[in-house]
């Protein structure tokens, strides 16, 4: 229980620095974006249009500190500003939905690669030494050094510009409703952005799983186990079932973390309108509500899932920390 | 007492052995390497002169090509390398030092030292990594050096939590403890007794470090948050992307340079595997899969199995 | 491990993979296949008009973001300035008229407008619409140049609106004809104008129906009480994350309206040379903007010989695939001013904007500023000629042309260095002076005399250290200054013209900006499912969806095929 308080106060910590960081560099860099956007509008706003925007947009002229606290004011009575690039709609309205649409790509995306790169891993380690094993492995892994928006970029033009079998891009083609229809739409938009991030992790889990099974099968392991008296099965099962299958539960947190946290290039070449691709919006338009809104999103749902993670951990068994010495 | 390099190895029943992938793997880097730092006198062209007419095919003059804006690839990618070769080692030998002087440190040092470090390191950790990393590129002055210096804060607390959890292990260990009874001073026992024990795990590290450095930079640069004038994989990439290469079907544009970086970053893979190979692949696949997500989560625990060789096993 | 038990690992495996696949499959075989977009696909115009990023509902036409449904297919201004014609079209209003004194406009408007609510358009609309404006600093439209000059405005009956200035200012009459008009019976209700999201709004314009809105796309369906005939039912948008998601989407063929494609010869026509075609007329042009409070660049000689030195056709080359023309010494292109623009003045001043690499180079040697042996000019008194141009990331087509500028500067001693830096900076470093070289693209505009106002004349100086967004260059004339002043007092088109040539041969004297090329409005039309669009052979209206306001004057001519 202590230690979970104190993983929750170090969570605060962490939180804190990101929503210092966040706030402070976008800041220190030189121009703001009411000036810049008011005189993008050309000749129009004079010096009177400019202040009341600066004011809407939320912008003033106080010390950063002093600034800086009234932002955990207005955290605090939960008011995330307007968004100045869609001005003048709530951040939070900006927001809404794509969380869910990050997590959704992203949860497919790895369960798919995983049970694939696991898949062939297995099979590799069973035939190991073959030309499978030898083969296989290193041209996934060849195919994942290539960064993200290469791949996604060559699977667009090849398969939705040139054979026209997938859309180009985006979550969904027809207005969202609760329908068969719709759901079979958003999975044909997702095919590609999935395959995508299959391709580029997929030979790491071949790899894992390959070297997983072969520790498992390793003779003296085996032998151990059947002087122990246990038979072959259980415990290859037991301890296959434990390392080479079952996504440990920390896992489960760093896969959250890692979805929210890093699937900015997928979507930006699809237009997967998940946060990656609202933060790169922002980040561009130097929107600093919706930056700042974005990356308090990301990092609480980070720092939350590995919360949860810290407390089924101590719940389901405070022996198995991994310390071998 | 000397101290003995270590090396893991499972209860005897594999030797070590390079396999082939490695060694091909290291002579292709090599090859890169030279390619870059020779590319002054190996570029048939300057890479930032129109040196013909745009979107010419792969040619006997032009062995890849020309861009659209009629810039020679075979030259842009020979200098290309330089920057974003340049970059991955800077940001590794940077992440890879930070790591060490912080984890060691910590580790070694324990008390009120570590947990401020540990502190340090696993708020670094935890923060999302990527959104991080393109808030601070976009609004600082673009340009490699930015790149650097952003890779490098995001990515140094991977290895102080790494380094410090094997700096640990090894702390404990006989020879450490006699070399500070002989008056060694701590500094010294660091640098001579804790730290070329790591030599694997750091190699290794800094190898990860290189993959991810080059990756990172090229979609940074990609997504507009490099400096376009100067030329590297990932800009050169941003161009063939600005100048719709791949609709106007010159795909030379696009895929060389993509091939360079996934052919650096699988060739130093293939060798930071086949290093590895002899590790525990238990251990292997806990680091890949928290080096895969990009996180860590159990933060002070893992700790590197690590077995003398020369001890009966 | 046996080969059983290895088996049973694997089978397990391969099961949840295949189990997976089998219901992606099932479900993606439900899908609509092809390029169907859903069910008014058939129906709705697909356009491209939104920024990348997702969308929300927010429609008011005053916000600075204000997008482009907004004001382009809801709400209407009183008249449509059209490049493509050089006329004002009668809009909401028919005429618009000064008093003998010229400080009394009255603006005469359509009897015949209703609300999409069915509420009648009145005068008092619009008066309501101008006070708003002025009640409210924080609200962006047309009309903000002007408001400070106005001394009132009044509806003396339904039709009829009187907007009084202090004095005589003849442009005033381009800005009121440009703002566009909200309901008075919607908007008297709001309680802070500037942060009104407006998510249903009561307009005039055609497209007023928000059939289905979601962060990816919305489709505004025909508004029923349109005062024209509309035969497209609606219209279908969407946001993607950038150019060249656009750019696949075009090639596909699932955009019916779009902007900008690359090399449309190559990559779009070809697809369907019977349907695709494109259409990019000139109405402005992009100039290279120096510092002139920065030494040699204060020179006009100096400032002539740099304008020799470029290679206007390579720029136009490289940024828009040789799609465009040079841009003469008056900075104003013929496609969009072709009323003002006066082909004497163009003639004589053509040296000035044409390569000649020798002449630049003897005109900065005769200046004083002699190469010294690295091949960079010094001025007489020894600083060097040596400046960065700054152009913001990700303007490609900026940066291309100013690298060119940058290579061909350089080669005739004046060593310039590009610099791309973030948007917000680069306003920031423009806009308060201290900046070296930067390009500048003129504003659409129906007149040129904002640009010139803003280009060379003492009204619109501002010292360094204050802002200055129209003068970011500092340059003023006192002759071009007078004549701007001598322009606003002119009521008269004919004379306006004859005026409007003096300013003209004043700019190309001096060339405070140095004119660089025409930059095109993008634009391109697809005829399978749509028709009626501008182009080349009947150029009725800007087939740019850039330009706000002017697709109103389109979207009564579209058809069904």
């Amino acid at each position: 229980m202590l230690l979970l308080l104190r993983r929750l106060g170090f969570y605060a910590i962490a939180l804190l620095i990101a929503i210092a960081v966040n706030f402070f560099v976008p800041r220190l860099a030189p121009g703001d974006p009411a000036s810049a956007l008011v005189a993008k509008l050309g000749t129009g706003a004079d010096q009177a249009s400019l202040e009341s925007l600066r004011t809407a947009y939320g912008l003033t002229d106080d010390p950063l500190g002093v600034q800086f606290l009234q932002y955990l004011g207005n955290l605090a009575t939960g008011d995330f500003g307007l968004s100045i690039s869609r001005f003048p709609s709530p951040v939070t309205e900006v927001i809404s939905g794509s969380l869910g649409w990050t997590v959704l790509l992203g949860s497919v995306a790895l369960i798919i690669a995983y049970l694939l790169g696991s898949t062939l891993g297995i099979v590799a380690a069973w035939y190991r030494g073959s030309w499978f094993d030898r083969t296989v492995p290193p041209v996934l892994i060849f195919i994942g050094s290539f960064p993200y928006f290469f791949l996604a970029l060559l699977l667009v033009y090849v398969f939705a510009v040139g054979l026209g079998w997938f859309p180009i891009g985006q979550a969904y083609s027809m207005p969202p409703e609760w329908s068969w229809e719709f759901v079979g739409d958003v999975l044909w938009h997702m095919t590609l952005p999935v395959t995508t991030v299959v391709l580029v992790t997929a030979g790491t889990w071949t790899l894992n799983m390959r070297n997983a099974m072969m520790s498992v099968t390793s003779e003296d392991y085996l032998a151990l186990a059947e002087a122990k008296g246990l038979s072959v099965r259980a415990v290859v099962f037991r301890h296959g079932a434990r390392n080479a299958l079952l996504p440990s539960v920390t896992l489960l947190g760093g896969m959250i973390g890692a979805v929210v946290g890093g699937q900015v290039m997928v979507e930006i070449v699809f237009s997967y309108p998940g946060v990656g691709m609202i933060l790169m919006n922002a980040v561009s338009a130097h929107d600093y509500p919706l930056i700042q809104t974005l990356f308090l999103i990301i990092t609480v749902t980070v720092l939350a899932a590995n919360f949860i993670v810290d407390i089924v951990y101590v719940l389901l068994d405070p022996r198995t920390r991994e310390v071998t010495a | 007492m000397t101290a003995t390099l270590v090396t893991v190895r499972r209860s005897g029943a594999r030797r070590r052995r390079i396999p082939v992938i490695a060694i091909v793997g290291l002579a292709v880097l090599a090859a890169a390497c030279l390619a870059a730092l020779l590319a002054p006198w190996l570029a048939p062209y300057p890479p930032d002169v129109p040196a013909g007419a745009g979107s010419q095919p792969p040619s006997l003059e032009h062995p890849l090509g020309t861009t659209t804006q009629g810039f020679d690839v075979l030259s842009q990618l020979l200098y290309g390398a330089r920057t974003s070769l340049g970059v991955g080692l800077a940001v590794a030998g940077i992440t890879t030092v930070m790591g060490l002087a912080i984890g060691v440190i910590a580790a070694y040092r324990g008390g009120w030292t570590d947990s401020v470090l540990s502190l340090l390191t696993n708020v670094f950790l935890v923060l999302p990594g990527l959104p991080l990393i393109v808030v601070l590129a976009a609004f600082l002055p673009p340009g490699p050096s930015t790149i650097i210096l952003v890779l490098s804060i995001t990515g140094w607390a991977f290895g102080a939590r790494l380094f410090r959890s094997q700096a640990l292990s090894l702390r404990t260990r006989e020879f450490v403890a006699a070399a500070e009874t002989a008056g060694m001073g701590r500094l010294r026992v660091m640098g001579t007794q804790i730290v070329p024990n790591m030599a694997s795990i750091i190699a290794a590290f800094v190898v990860n470090q290189v993959v991810f450095a080059i990756t990172a930079e090229a979609s940074l640069e990609f997504l507009g948050l490099g400096d376009p004038t100067t030329i590297s994989w990932g800009t050169m990439l941003f161009w063939a992307q600005t100048g719709s290469a791949l609709l106007l079907g010159n795909w030379w544009e696009f895929v060389f340079p993509g091939l360079a970086i996934a052919l650096t970053a699988s060739m130093l893979t293939f060798v930071n595997y086949a290093v590895d190979e002899t590790s525990s692949p238990r251990l292997q696949a806990r680091e890949l899969v928290h080096r895969f997500l990009g996180t860590g989560t159990r933060s002070s625990s893992l700790i590197t199995p690590v077995r003398r060789t020369d001890a009966s096993s | 491990m046996t080969k059983t038990q290895r088996s049973g690992l694997a089978r397990r495996s391969l099961a949840g993979v295949l189990a997976l696949s089998a219901a992606v499959a099932m479900t993606t075989a439900c899908a609509p296949a092809g390029g169907s977009e859903g069910k008014s696909a058939t129906t709705a115009l697909s356009l491209v008009a939104e920024p990348p990023g997702g969308m929300t509902r927010t429609f008011n036409p005053f916000s600075p973001t204000a997008r482009w449904a907004a004001k382009s297919a809801m709400y209407e201004p009183l008249m449509i300035a059209n490049p493509a014609t050089g006329k004002d079209e009668p809009w909401l209003a028919t005429d618009a008229t000064w008093d003998a004194a010229g400080t009394a406009l009255t603006v005469t408007l359509r009897d015949d407008v209703t609300w999409s609510d069915g509420e009648p358009f009145t005068a008092s609309d619009v008066a309501f619409t101008f006070q708003l404006m002025i009640d409210n600093e924080g609200l962006v439209g047309p009309a903000d140049e002007v408001l400070a000059r106005l001394t009132s405005v009044e509806a003396t009956d339904d039709s009829t609106v009187v907007l009084t200035f202090g004095e005589p200012f003849a442009p005033a009459r381009d800005a009121v004809l440009a703002q566009f008009i909200v309901p008075e019976h919607t908007w008297s209700d709001v309680a802070d104008p500037t942060t009104f999201p407006d998510e249903n709004p009561v307009a005039t314009g055609p497209y007023t129906v928000i059939e289905n809105f979601s962060a990816q796309m919305y489709t505004l369906g025909r508004n029923p009480n349109y005062w024209q005939k509309l035969e497209v039912p609606a219209l279908s948008l969407r946001s993607y994350s950038g150019n060249d998601q656009i750019s696949a989407e075009v090639a596909a063929g699932n955009i019916d309206w779009g902007g900008l494609v690359p090399d449309p010869d190559k990559t779009f026509v070809p697809r369907d040379p019977e349907h695709n075609h494109y259409w990019w007329p000139q109405t402005r042009s992009v100039s290279l903007q120096v510092n002139t409070t920065k030494g040699a660049l204060g020179d006009a000689g100096v400032r002539r010989a740099l304008s020799m030195a470029v290679d206007r056709e390579r720029i136009i080359d490289q940024a828009v695939w040789g799609k465009s023309d040079p841009a003469n010494a008056t900075a104003l292109p013929e496609g969009g001013f072709s009323t003002w623009l006066d082909a004497d003045v163009v003639d004589e001043y053509s040296d000035a904007v044409t390569l000649d690499v020798d002449a630049a180079a003897a005109l900065l040697d005769d200046l004083g500023y002699a190469e010294d042996s690295d091949g960079v000019r010094h001025a007489p008194d020894g600083t060097a000629l040596e400046y960065s141009i700054v152009i913001p990331t990700g303007w490609s087509d900026w940066i291309t042309a100013a690298q060119v500028v940058a290579q061909d500067l350089t080669a005739v001693g004046v060593k310039v260095e590009l610099q791309t830096i973030a948007y917000d900076s680069w306003a920031d470093e423009v806009y308060n002076g201290e900046f070296d070289m930067t390009l500048y693209g003129m504003p659409s505009s129906p007149n040129p005399y904002s640009f010139y106002l803003g280009a060379m004349s003492q009204e619109t100086l501002a010292p360094i250290g204050t802002q200055s967004v129209v003068n970011a260059h500092r340059f003023a004339d006192p002759e071009a200054t007078q004549l701007l002043q001598d322009y606003t007092a002119i009521t008269d088109p004919d004379a306006q013209v004859a005026a409007m040539a003096g300013i003209e041969a004043r700019f190309a004297e001096l060339l405070p900006l140095i004119p660089l090329y025409n930059a095109p409005d993008f634009g391109l039309y697809t005829t399978t499912r749509f028709d009626g669009f501008p182009n080349e052979d009947d150029p009725y209206a800007p087939l740019s969806l850039q330009l706000p306001q002017k697709s109103l004057l389109v979207f009564p001519h579209l058809r069904t095929v």
